[in-house]
């Protein structure tokens, strides 16, 4: 009888919701809190109800107000998608309200479910990865969309378990936003807030602890140029059922395992691949580069039981010579064993996130899958995927978080960090001004790490004429009679040589003459103006300005000039040292000859708001300092 | 024998990168057999070999799509499969093929029936020869007797053999124009025709920014059974005209403009329909030329753009305002071949005083359609917005019982207006004010990046943009109108302040120019090269014209201005002036593109305006 009136009132309630939220709506109308959106979010619930299993239900209620044409463009439709092996979605309940109140049905045609599209050049074509889409008709500024759909989980990606992240603001401002989680009360749960506060409730209900997060009246985030992913500074709520990280690291070892046995062609290759290897490096970098270049990176339909967790069987992979980074890791880790490099591991990762919290398990933050190699002096990190890479590790990838999956289970541990010359772009400019004023130049190209990567990438990807046109666009922009006379690259799939890109430059319009004077714009060169772009002109910031990786520019140039002129005069050296950011610039110039060399280092991979203004200003005394010029006069 | 034949696949399959210089793979077989039975129904058959050249070719051609229809055709693979330098032939995994939505698809649920097949090729590298044929079938016969296409022959990589079949009752009287060296030949089989056209041996197609559609210069053929232009209006017509549909809702929302003037009320009208309802980002490329009814895309509140042309012809129908849909083609093609396939966009065209007023149904927000614009706003249109696409094109406008051909207004004024004032202080800074009044191309781009932006976002946009003219350089005040309404200019007004602009050295201050400040357009963004192949736009013509008014302290003297600049050939027009008085220097600049398409030997005449516009001469004023 308790149960029926229990469901009765919950019936109630939901076939209710859509008739309660109007008379809110007109709480809301004409607040001048809102007054600044183009949409608020009146609410916003997530209603978890977990198994034992791991198997869950996750309800999702929101309710919309939108103000202008971009709120309705934001709001008019709404998406979910889901991976048949895991997850069903239905849409319960569906509606727009009017601004007059009146609350239309979204009809049926309106609601589709299909698999997801073919973006062009996505590399995701998975017809298991389904798409649901509501669109809301007869939407306008003043009404409001709300809808009610079911997730049904009937297989979770680790069974018995759970585990959730979400963050607790958005770009448009939220009333109220909640999020329960209804699960067994003997099952472990931890949860943490970071970047801010929500407030939290806990009660038992039968058998079952039901946990409550509420934030209500939350600002909408203005976004930054730059941001940081948001995931990393917005308010964030993250709950676990796994006690340990060592849990996960068990559980998914177990899971990739049985996906890592080679089958008898593939042990063929592999020995071939090492046969000249003498040594361990040897042996780690020909399997390496074996996968990086030869298993384009592609998903198709997911199959197994935990289809898009576990890699696709090795023999797979190396047969067809695609798949995503799990299959890419896997591959290169079975590879590795059969070499006799038996301490070979799979590692889940993010790219994005640095720290994760030792006493916090949530593995659904990782996104990404490479290889460890454990040595007597710690893990080697390879990443297979980053396809050109010559590094094991992309420099974007140091000091982040990384959990290797082994059969005792590891702890949550962090990628070693290393300093900005890892990412380094290395130009020597060689030229001869002519006493017609014009400059023959050779540029020559070299890089480290995310550098190289870009080098190598743009001549495996691009054709001559574009290679041509990025370099000309940039030069033009100064010089606009500026010729390419060629480029010449280095092999870019040959990781045993630094690549390199020669540019041979011919600049008619060089030299500013006023009287008998010939000025050299020094420093406006386009690799160099930072300005350009902005990001560093905000008056202040809110947030921290992500660079993604730290890098060093290094340019040394040389450039000859008649005897008939002579050095008038030479900007002075530039030096600014500090633990952020470093800029050096020298010019040295006599018997026909001017050399500059100049250093510019970011050291960070992020600048917070202190850092970044005292980043600004040391960036707008560069900015002074590349307007000064080299003056040459005639004899 | 057996290893005769042996080599000779081996000879056939090698092919040499060396001989295709920049080229990702070489397209060896592509043919298309497209048969129209009596009833009208249609069975095509695909066939696409290509060779892998290297990493680039692997990564354009491993993952292959064919789109179709699941609700009217059926789509059966005949052939997929990797066959390696060895011989050895791979079939791709069962899990590798599949139907996937397009992205039509997905962004209206219309067209939730189209589908892609996707084929993920397996033992893709270099050397390898992909193969992949199959056979698309209509499920029902078709009412529509009407067969048209417009087939390119070149592709971004070379071709050694691409053939395009018909084959018709011969009934059909198709007429057909091939170009670019496409060869072709007619053959009468009982009662049907087989129609041929190929090309042997194309090379690659190289990439140009800016070009204009291939189907205006590449090798390509054009066919149609369509008997004149007369028959081309009457089919576009019938599909359009059952979608004007008036409600008692509609009919009230246009009651209370009854009795104003007609040009307010095709405004009216005009700006409701833009501004209120969503767009829906599909053109007549991606969805055909059948309307949804204009009783549902008003209840609904939003619309493709040939939606919302239907939407608008009915308000503007029941305000009694003549109103039609005008097709818009890139070139003029009235002496062309008679078919709707030139048509990738449709207006509507209000007959107003002699001429038409053409009324672009898209406003899109932020990151919609093509650049995000909103709408070239010009007096020869009577200030009605257009797309940079429809700007000075080719409209067939089509009425109940007949059409006519038109060209959509081009645009004569400038689109960005600009003036400057600065003042030079004696500490090397500068403060200043900019105004800036945009249209066209430039008014689109600002309302696309400041559009809907709330007060502290657009504080720093304004930043950002602020930093082109020096990092540090402070926003002190600006304001900003006209981005809401698509027939107004946008004006922006900005005051700053920039510490330390001048550099100082020795007894000398070097003022740079600074570049046009809040236009959001970059001329010198088509100049990238230093020879151009293929034809190409700048989708309109227009100008740009800059008043800058510099104040010096009265103890600075200038001692080098550049020099002024005048330049005028057929493909554009540059004038730099400076006049020098005590205490001020006054600039002024116009650069103008003259046409919005250019043939490849025009470019070195823009570019020879360009380079004298933006010498390095013309980049900084010396003081002492």
């Amino acid at each position: 009888m308790k149960k029926l009136l229990m469901l009765g009132g919950l019936l109630l309630l939901t076939c209710t919701a859509g008739l309660r939220y109007p008379l809110v709506l007109d709480e809301v109308a004409g607040n001048d809190k809102y007054s600044k959106a183009n949409a608020l979010i009146v609410f916003d619930s997530t209603n978890i109800e977990l198994h034992r299993d791991g198997t869950n239900h996750i309800r999702y209620h929101k309710l919309v107000q939108v103000f202008n044409s971009l709120g309705r463009k934001d709001f008019g439709e709404v998406t979910f998608s889901y991976i048949t092996i895991y997850d069903t979605i239905k849409v319960l309940y569906a509606a727009v309200i009017t601004p007059a109140r009146k609350v239309i049905r979204v009809p049926e045609d309106n609601i589709t479910d299909m698999p997801m599209p073919a973006w062009e050049g996505s590399k995701f074509y998975i017809p298991n990865l389904r798409i649901v889409k509501i669109v809301f008709p007869e939407l306008m500024d003043g009404g409001a969309i709300e809808y009610v759909v079911e997730s049904i989980n009937h297989n979770p990606p680790f069974d018995s378990t759970f585990d959730w992240w979400e963050l607790f603001e958005t770009t448009e401002p939220i009333r109220e936003k909640v999020l329960r989680l209804s699960l067994p009360f003997d099952m472990p749960l931890k949860y943490r807030v970071e970047n801010g506060e929500i407030s939290h409730t806990d009660t038992i209900i039968k058998n079952r602890k039901v946990h409550t997060w509420q934030k209500n009246d939350v600002a909408k985030v203005v976004m930054e140029p730059s941001m940081p992913p948001l995931s990393t500074v917005l308010t964030k709520l993250l709950f676990t059922c796994t006690n340990f990280w060592e849990d996960y690291s068990r559980r998914y070892y177990r899971m990739s395992e049985p996906k890592l046995i080679p089958d008898s062609v593939l042990i063929d290759k592999t020995e071939d691949l090492v046969q000249n290897a003498r040594t361990f490096d040897d042996t780690v970098r020909a399997l390496y580069e074996y996968v990086n270049k030869e298993v384009r990176y592609v998903e198709t339909r997911l199959i197994g039981k935990k289809g898009g967790y576990e890699p696709a069987p090795v023999s797979f992979t190396f047969r067809n010579k695609y798949g995503v980074c799990r299959d890419k890791a896997a591959l290169l880790v079975s590879m590795l064993r059969t070499a006799g490099i038996k301490k070979a591991y799979m590692v889940l990762t993010n790219p994005f996130i640095e720290k994760m919290a030792k006493d916090m398990p949530v593995v659904s933050q990782f996104n990404h899958a490479i290889v460890a190699i454990e040595t007597d002096t710690g893990y080697i990190y390879l990443d297979p995927t980053v396809e050109g890479s010559v590094e094991y590790l992309m420099p974007f990838e140091d000091g982040k978080a990384v959990l290797v999956a082994t059969k005792k289970g590891e702890d949550i541990a962090q990628t070693p960090v290393r300093p900005p010359e890892v990412n380094l772009a290395d130009i020597t400019a060689s030229g001869e001004l002519t006493l017609d004023k014009t400059l023959h130049q050779t540029l020559l190209i070299k890089g480290r790490g995310l550098i190289d990567l870009q080098l190598r990438r743009l001549v495996q990807m691009m054709t001559s004429e574009q290679i041509k046109q990025i370099f000309l666009k940039g030069l033009k922009e100064q010089y606009p009679q500026a010729r390419i006379d060629s480029i010449q690259s280095s092999e870019p799939k040959n990781f045993s040589k630094q690549m390199e890109i020669k540019v041979f430059i011919t600049i008619p319009d060089y030299v500013l003459k006023i009287g008998k004077e010939w000025h050299l714009t020094s420093g406006r060169t386009s690799s160099l103006s930072f300005g350009a772009q902005g990001i560093w002109n905000l008056e202040e910031r809110k947030y921290p300005l992500f660079m993604g990786i730290k890098v060093a520019t290094r340019v040394r140039s040389v450039l000859k000039y008649s005897k008939m002129l002579r050095i008038k005069s030479l900007p002075e050296e530039f030096i600014y040292d500090d633990d952020s950011f470093r800029a050096h610039i020298r010019y040295a110039g006599k018997n026909g000859v001017i050399e500059n060399e100049t250093e510019i280092v970011f050291k960070q991979v992020q600048y917070d708001p202190d850092k970044y203004l005292q980043v600004k200003k040391c960036i707008k005394k560069l900015e002074e300092y590349q307007g000064k010029e080299v003056v040459l006069v005639e004899k | 024998m057996m290893l005769l034949l042996f080599l000779i696949l081996q000879l056939h399959y090698n092919y040499n990168p060396a001989d295709y210089p920049d080229a990702a793979g070489l397209i060896i077989d592509d043919r298309v057999e497209l048969k129209v039975d009596k009833d009208f129904k249609k069975e095509q058959h695909r066939i696409f070999r290509v060779y892998i050249f290297n990493t680039r070719g692997r990564e354009r051609y491993a993952d292959f799509f064919e789109k179709y229809n699941s609700k009217r055709q059926n789509l059966i693979l005949l052939k997929t499969r990797t066959v390696l330098e060895s011989g050895k032939i791979i079939q791709p995994e069962k899990k590798a093929i599949s139907d996937l939505s397009t992205v039509q698809g997905f962004i209206a649920p219309a067209y939730k029936h189209y589908r892609t097949r996707s084929v993920s090729y397996s033992d893709v590298n270099a050397g390898v020869l992909l193969e992949y044929e199959s056979k698309k079938t209509d499920k029902y016969k078709s009412s529509d007797k009407h067969i048209s296409g417009i087939v390119v022959f070149q592709k971004k990589d070379p071709i050694l053999h691409k053939e395009y079949s018909l084959r018709i009752p011969a009934k059909v009287k198709l007429h057909q124009a091939s170009f670019g060296g496409v060869k072709f030949k007619k053959i009468e089989d009982g009662g049907f025709v087989d129609c041929c056209w190929w090309v042997d041996s194309t090379a690659r197609l190289k990439s140009e920014p800016g070009m204009i559609p291939l189907e205006e210069f590449a090798p390509r053929v054009v066919f149609t059974n369509f008997k004149d232009w007369s028959e081309v209006g009457g089919w576009l017509w019938k599909k359009f005209e059952k979608a004007i549909v008036v409600s008692k809702e509609m009919k009230n929302s246009v009651a209370e403009l009854k009795g104003k003037e007609r040009i307010k009320v095709i405004s009216s009208i005009y700006g409701d329909a833009v501004k209120n309802w969503r767009d829906i980002p599909l053109g007549v490329d991606d969805v055909g030329y059948t309307p949804m009814r204009a009783d549902k895309v008003y209840k609904n509140r939003y619309g493709n753009q040939i939606d919302k042309c239907a939407l608008l012809i009915a308000l503007l129908g029941a305000a009694d305002i003549e109103a039609y849909p005008a097709y818009i083609s890139f070139s003029e093609s009235k002496e062309k071949l008679p078919l709707p396939d030139y048509f990738k966009s449709v207006v509507v065209a209000v007959p107003y005083e002699g001429r038409f007023i053409y009324l672009d149904p898209r406003f899109p927000e932020r990151g919609g359609v093509l650049f995000s614009l909103y709408g070239i706003l010009f007096k020869e249109n009577s200030n009605f917005p257009l797309m940079p696409d429809i700007v000075a094109r080719y409209a067939f406008i089509v009425k109940p019982d007949t059409f006519l051909f038109s060209k959509v207004p081009g645009y004569k004024s400038d689109i960005a207006d600009l003036d400057m004032d600065i003042n030079v202080t004696s500490d090397r800074s500068i403060t200043g004010t900019v105004r800036s009044r945009l249209t066209g191309i430039c008014a689109v781009i600002a309302r696309s990046k400041l559009r809907h932006k709330k007060e502290k976002e657009q504080i720093i946009a304004m930043e950002k943009l602020l930093g082109q003219l020096s990092t540090g350089a402070k926003l002190k005040d600006f304001e900003i109108k006209g981005l809401d309404d698509p027939e107004s200019d946008v004006e922006i007004s900005v005051q700053f302040e920039c510490l330390n602009y001048l550099i100082k050295e020795g007894d000398r201050l070097r003022f740079v120019i600074p570049p046009p400040l809040f236009t959001f357009i970059n001329i010198g963004s088509i100049f990238g090269m230093e020879e151009r192949i293929y034809p190409f736009t700048v989708w309109t013509s227009y100008g740009i014209h800059s008043v800058l008014n510099i104040n010096f302290p009265e103890n600075l003297k200038v001692i080098y201005l550049p020099p002024t600049v005048s330049v005028d050939n057929p493909a554009a027009r540059a004038d730099v002036r400076y006049r020098s008085e005590p205490g001020v220097v006054k600039i002024e600049k116009r650069f103008v593109f003259k046409k919005s398409d250019y043939q490849p030997d025009e470019f070195s005449e823009l570019q020879d305006v360009y380079n004298r516009y933006r010498s390095i001469e013309q980049q900084l004023i010396i003081l002492e």
